[in-house]
C-alpha cells in the first residue's frame, strides 16, 4: 500500500494521527492521514519553524544539489517505490503507463541543477542573496532575499510528476512547503518528499504532503493564518475561492486553467518538412492527453502554402496514429468521454450540414479527433486528443479571432520566419499568451519560463536592501 | 385499440408500423424488418441522415443488426429540421431549452403520419403500463402541467392531454393557471374525489412534484386518495440525483396521497421520440407477476446503452449513453442518441441523468469553463 501523505520525521502531533484507506481505480490502495484542524495547525507551525531554523541555514548551492539528486533518483528509476508510484499514478490519473512515465521523465528532465541555477540567476541575479546580504549589481548597496517561512501549495491534479515543482519552487527560496494533493493524484507529492528524506534529513523536516477535500474552510483557515505564501492550481472558481479566504499579507500565486494553440505559417510549411512538423504537433496534442494548460486545442494553418489543409490533416492524423502506439491515450472518465464525443458529434453534424468542416480521423477506430474546422469564430473542442485545424488567410488574423478569450491562453507554438514570429509574439503577448515555442516543445517548458507570466521564484521572495552608506560601498 | 380506420397514411410502411404498434406484441423479426425498411426510407428522404450514414459506413442494403443503423444525436435536432415530409406540414415540438436560450432548443418535426403513430404509441403504452385495469377502473386525471393551449410546443403536455381524453373521467384536466400550478383548485379537486370515492391519476413533471410536496408539508395537508388511484411522474430532477429524488418522491406519494409504491410509475418521454418508456409496477400488478426493474421497452422500440465515443453497445451494468430505437418516429429520425447517461440489465434500462460537462482533471481549460467565463475585457 502506498502512503499518500508525508510528515516531517521530527514532527510529533499532540493527538495521534488516524489513517483512512482510499481505493485506486485499479483496486490498489492508498493510505491517507485523517486531517483535523488541530493536526494541520500544529504541522503548519512546525514547518514554519523548520523553514526559519533549518532551511535558511542550508546554503542555496546545497539545496540545488539536493533537488538535483532527487530528480536523478526519479530519472534513473532508483526510487525504491518507483514502480509502485508509477502504477499508482497511472491508475489515479487514468493516463496510460507509457504516458505516465513520459510525463514524469519530462518533468524531472527540466528539474536539474543547470535549470535551477539558470532560473535563479534569471530571476534573482545572484542566488547568494538567499544565503545572506550580497552586493547589489550597481555596486552601491547590499541586498538580501528572504523566502516565506512556509508556502502552502494546492497541487495540480492530473499531470503525473508535476506536483514536485511546487516543492522545488518553495525550497529554492528556502521556504518550507506544505502540499495539499489533488484527490485525482494524491501519490507523487508524498513519494517526492520521501526522496528528499533519503537525500537530506534537514530538508525532509521542511516538507509535508496531505490530502483533504479542497475548499474545507475550517481546515484551510488553519493553513491560511500560518502560511506566508500560497500557490494554487485549479479552476477559476477554485482560484477565486482561495483568493477570497487568504489575508492581504499573504503572497498568493494562482494558476488557473488555461488553453494553448499552434500557428503554422504558409512560409514554413512544405512537403519536405510535413512529416516532421506533423510528428511534433502530434506530440504536443497527445502529451498529457491534452489535459495540460500548455496543450494545443487549435492549429491555425495559413492558407497559400504548398501543403493544402487536407494533406496536413492527414499527416497529423497519421502521426497521432503512430504516436498512439508509443504513448497510448489513457482511460477517460465517462464525463470526459462524453465531452470528447460531443466534439466529434459537433464536427460530424457540421460536416453533414454542409458547414466548412471535414473529419480526418475515424470515430470508434482512432483514439483522437482531427478535423479541419473553418467555422468562425473558432470553437474550442474537448480534451483527450481532439484537435481542430483552422485554416486562416493570414496568421496575423489569429489574435483577432481569439480576442473573446483574452486572458485564458497560456502557450502558443508558432512556426514561421523569425521576423514574423516576433511580430506575432508581440500581439499574442497582449492577448495573455505567456509562452511561445517551437512545435513539439509545447509540453516541455523550462524552469526559466514565467509560468502564467509570473516569475516562479521571485514572486515568493521579499527583499531587504542596505543602501545609503557611501562609505561602505564603492562604485 | 385505437388505430383510426379512416386515416390514410401517406407512406405505406408507416401503416405497417401502425399495425405493429396497435397489436402491441413482441415480434423481434418484424421489428428488425420494419426498422431496416424505415432506415432505408429515411436514408432516401432525409439528406442529413444520408450523410450521417455515410460517416457511419452504413448503406441501405445492409440487413440484420438493427443496432448498426445510424443514430442521430439529439444535438442534430437543435440544428436542423428532419422529416421525410416538408417542415411546413409538420407539428413542431421543442425541448424546454436551457439557460443558453431559445436557440439551443431541440425541435422535433412530426408529420401528420407521425402524429397518428404517436397517438397510437401513447394509447397502447398507457393502456399497458398506466391503465392496465381500464375500463374496469376509471380514474380522474389531474395533470400538474400547463395545458396544450398554454404550451403547444411541449410534447409532454400533448401526451397528457391525450391520456385525459382517452382514459380520464369527465373533469380530468390540467391544474395550471396563468400563475403556474393552481394549488387551490388541485386541493378542491382532490377533496371532491375523496368525498365521492373517485380514484385519481395524478400526473406531472417529477421536479414539479417536489414543489407541490413542499406546499403540502407546509400546510400539513394529507390526502387518502380512493382505491385505484395512482401517480405518474415524468422526467427527472433538476440539479439532484435522479435516484434520490425519485425515492423521496415515491415516499411522498405514499405519505401525502396514500398512493402505494406499486402504483407509482415514472415515465421517460423525449421530445424527439413519439413513444414513452414506463416503469413496470402497475402492469406487473395487473398481470400478477413481479415487476421488472427499470424502464420498459414496448415491442416497437429498443434501447441500447452505448459507449459515447465508439457508439458500440455496452454490456449490462456498464454506464453509457442511451440510444433509443422507436418505430413510432415514422417520418423523423427513429434511432436517436440521447444526452442521457444510463445503464441496462435484462429487465429494463435506467436513466442516471444528463451527461454534463466535466471539470478538467488537468490544468487545461475545458469548453464549459471557457464558455462560462468568456473573456476578460476583450
Amino acid at each position: 500500500m502506498l502512503d499518500g501523505f508525508y510528515f516531517p520525521p521530527g514532527f510529533t502531533p499532540s493527538e495521534p494521527v488516524e489513517w483512512v484507506t482510499d481505493s485506486l481505480p485499479d483496486g490498489g490502495q492508498i493510505r491517507q492521514a485523517n486531517v483535523t484542524p488541530v493536526l494541520l495547525g500544529e504541522l503548519c507551525s512546525y514547518l514554519s519553524r523548520t523553514g526559519r531554523d533549518i532551511l535558511r541555514r542550508i546554503p542555496i548551492r546545497r539545496i540545488i544539489e539536493i533537488l538535483d539528486l532527487a530528480a536523478e533518483e526519479w530519472l534513473t528509476e532508483r526510487a525504491p517505490d518507483f514502480h509502485e508510484v508509477i502504477s499508482g499514478m497511472q491508475s489515479a490519473t487514468g493516463l496510460s503507463l507509457p504516458m505516465t512515465r513520459e510525463s514524469l521523465r519530462k518533468e524531472q528532465l527540466s528539474s536539474r541543477a543547470e535549470q535551477m541555477c539558470q532560473a535563479l540567476a534569471n530571476e534573482l541575479g545572484d542566488p547568494g542573496m538567499l544565503d545572506g546580504f550580497v552586493t547589489r549589481s550597481d555596486g552601491c548597496a547590499a541586498v538580501r532575499a528572504l523566502g516565506p517561512a512556509l508556502t502552502f501549495c494546492v497541487l495540480p491534479g492530473n499531470i503525473p510528476g508535476l506536483s514536485h515543482l511546487s516543492f522545488m519552487r518553495s525550497l529554492l527560496v528556502k521556504s518550507s512547503c506544505l502540499g495539499k494533493t489533488a484527490s485525482g493524484e494524491a501519490i507523487y507529492a508524498a513519494a517526492y518528499c520521501r526522496t528528499l528524506e533519503r537525500i537530506d534529513a534537514g530538508v525532509a523536516e521542511c516538507v509535508a504532503a496531505l490530502n483533504w477535500p479542497g475548499g474545507n474552510v475550517t481546515l484551510e483557515a488553519e493553513v491560511f493564518k500560518r502560511a506566508e505564501a500560497v500557490i494554487a492550481y485549479g479552476t477559476a472558481a477554485t482560484c477565486e475561492d482561495i483568493a477570497r479566504r487568504v489575508d492581504s499579507e499573504t503572497r498568493v500565486i494562482l494558476h488557473g486553467h488555461k488553453l494553448g494553440f499552434a500557428m503554422i505559417g504558409s512560409d514554413s510549411l512544405n512537403d519536405e518538412h510535413l512529416a516532421d512538423l506533423a510528428e511534433n504537433l502530434a506530440y504536443d496534442v497527445a502529451m498529457f492527453d491534452q489535459q495540460a494548460c500548455l496543450s494545443p486545442h487549435w492549429i491555425f494553418l495559413e492558407n497559400g502554402g504548398s501543403v493544402v489543409p487536407e494533406k496536413f490533416a492527414e499527416a497529423l492524423a497519421d502521426a497521432l496514429r503512430t504516436l498512439e502506439k508509443k504513448l497510448p491515450r489513457g482511460e477517460a472518465t465517462t464525463e470526459e468521454t462524453v465531452a470528447f464525443s460531443r466534439t466529434w458529434e459537433d464536427a460530424e453534424l457540421a460536416s453533414t450540414l454542409g458547414e466548412p468542416v471535414s473529419l480526418h480521423s475515424q470515430r470508434g477506430v482512432d483514439k483522437f479527433l482531427v478535423a479541419i474546422d473553418g467555422r468562425m469564430p473558432p470553437r474550442p473542442g474537448s480534451q483527450g486528443r481532439a484537435i481542430r485545424i483552422v485554416p486562416v488567410d493570414k496568421l496575423e488574423d489569429v489574435p483577432g479571432l481569439l480576442a473573446d478569450y483574452k486572458g485564458y491562453f497560456q502557450n502558443a507554438a508558432i512556426l514561421t520566419n523569425k521576423e514574423r514570429l516576433f511580430e506575432l509574439a508581440e500581439t499574442l503577448a497582449d492577448l495573455g499568451v505567456c509562452r511561445i515555442c517551437e512545435p513539439g516543445r509545447m509540453a516541455t517548458p523550462t524552469m526559466m519560463w514565467h509560468h502564467d507570466g509570473l516569475p516562479c521564484l521571485e514572486a515568493l521572495v521579499r527583499y531587504c536592501d542596505i543602501e545609503g552608506y557611501d562609505s561602505l560601498f564603492k562604485k | 385499440v385505437t388505430l383510426p380506420v379512416d386515416y390514410r397514411f401517406k407512406e405505406p410502411l408507416l401503416k405497417e408500423i401502425a399495425e405493429f404498434i396497435d397489436e402491441g406484441q413482441e415480434d423481434p423479426e418484424r421489428l428488425t424488418d420494419l426498422a431496416t425498411r424505415l432506415a432505408r426510407l429515411h436514408h432516401k428522404r432525409i439528406q442529413i441522415y444520408r450523410r450521417l450514414a455515410e460517416l457511419r459506413d452504413w448503406t441501405p442494403d445492409m440487413e440484420g443488426d438493427i443496432a448498426a443503423i445510424p443514430a442521430v444525436p439529439t444535438e442534430a435536432f437543435k440544428r436542423t429540421s428532419m422529416n421525410i415530409t416538408p417542415p411546413q406540414k409538420c407539428t413542431v415540438f421543442s425541448t424546454s431549452g436551457t439557460s443558453k436560450g431559445e436557440d439551443n432548443r431541440g425541435r422535433a418535426y412530426y408529420s401528420p403520419d407521425d402524429m397518428v403513430l404517436m397517438d397510437l404509441a401513447i394509447d397502447v403504452n398507457a393502456r399497458r403500463y398506466l391503465f392496465p385495469d381500464y375500463p374496469e377502473v376509471k380514474t380522474k386525471l389531474l395533470v400538474l402541467a400547463p395545458s396544450p393551449e398554454m404550451a403547444p410546443q411541449m410534447v409532454m403536455t400533448y401526451g397528457m392531454n391525450r391520456l385525459c381524453k382517452n382514459f380520464g373521467l369527465p373533469g380530468s384536466g390540467f391544474m395550471f393557471g396563468p400563475q403556474g400550478l393552481d394549488v387551490k383548485r388541485l386541493f378542491s379537486e382532490l377533496e371532491k374525489c375523496c368525498m365521492n370515492d373517485v380514484p385519481v391519476t395524478i400526473v406531472g413533471a417529477s421536479f414539479g412534484f417536489v414543489h407541490l410536496f413542499e406546499a403540502f408539508r407546509k400546510n400539513k395537508t394529507v390526502f387518502e386518495l380512493p382505491r385505484g388511484s395512482r401517480a405518474m411522474d415524468a422526467g427527472g430532477f433538476k440539479g439532484r440525483s435522479r435516484e434520490i429524488g425519485r425515492e423521496e418522491l415515491v415516499k411522498s406519494f405514499g405519505e401525502l396521497f396514500g398512493v402505494e409504491r406499486d402504483r407509482c410509475v415514472n415515465l421517460l418521454g423525449l421530445t424527439e421520440h413519439a413513444s414513452q418508456y414506463y416503469d413496470d409496477p402497475l402492469a406487473a400488478l395487473q398481470e400478477k407477476r413481479p415487476a421488472r426493474e427499470g424502464k420498459q421497452n414496448p415491442p416497437w422500440t429498443r434501447t441500447w446503452v452505448v459507449h459515447p465515443e465508439t457508439l458500440q453497445s455496452l454490456d449490462y451494468g456498464d454506464t453509457g449513453l442511451l440510444l433509443h430505437l422507436d418505430l413510432a418516429n415514422g417520418g423523423h429520425p427513429f434511432m436517436v442518441l440521447t444526452d442521457d447517461l444510463g445503464l441496462a440489465n435484462e429487465q429494463g434500462f435506467r436513466v442516471l441523468g444528463r451527461a454534463g460537462g466535466s471539470e478538467s482533471r488537468g490544468c487545461s481549460l475545458t469548453v464549459d469553463e471557457l464558455m462560462s467565463s468568456k473573456g476578460k475585457g476583450a
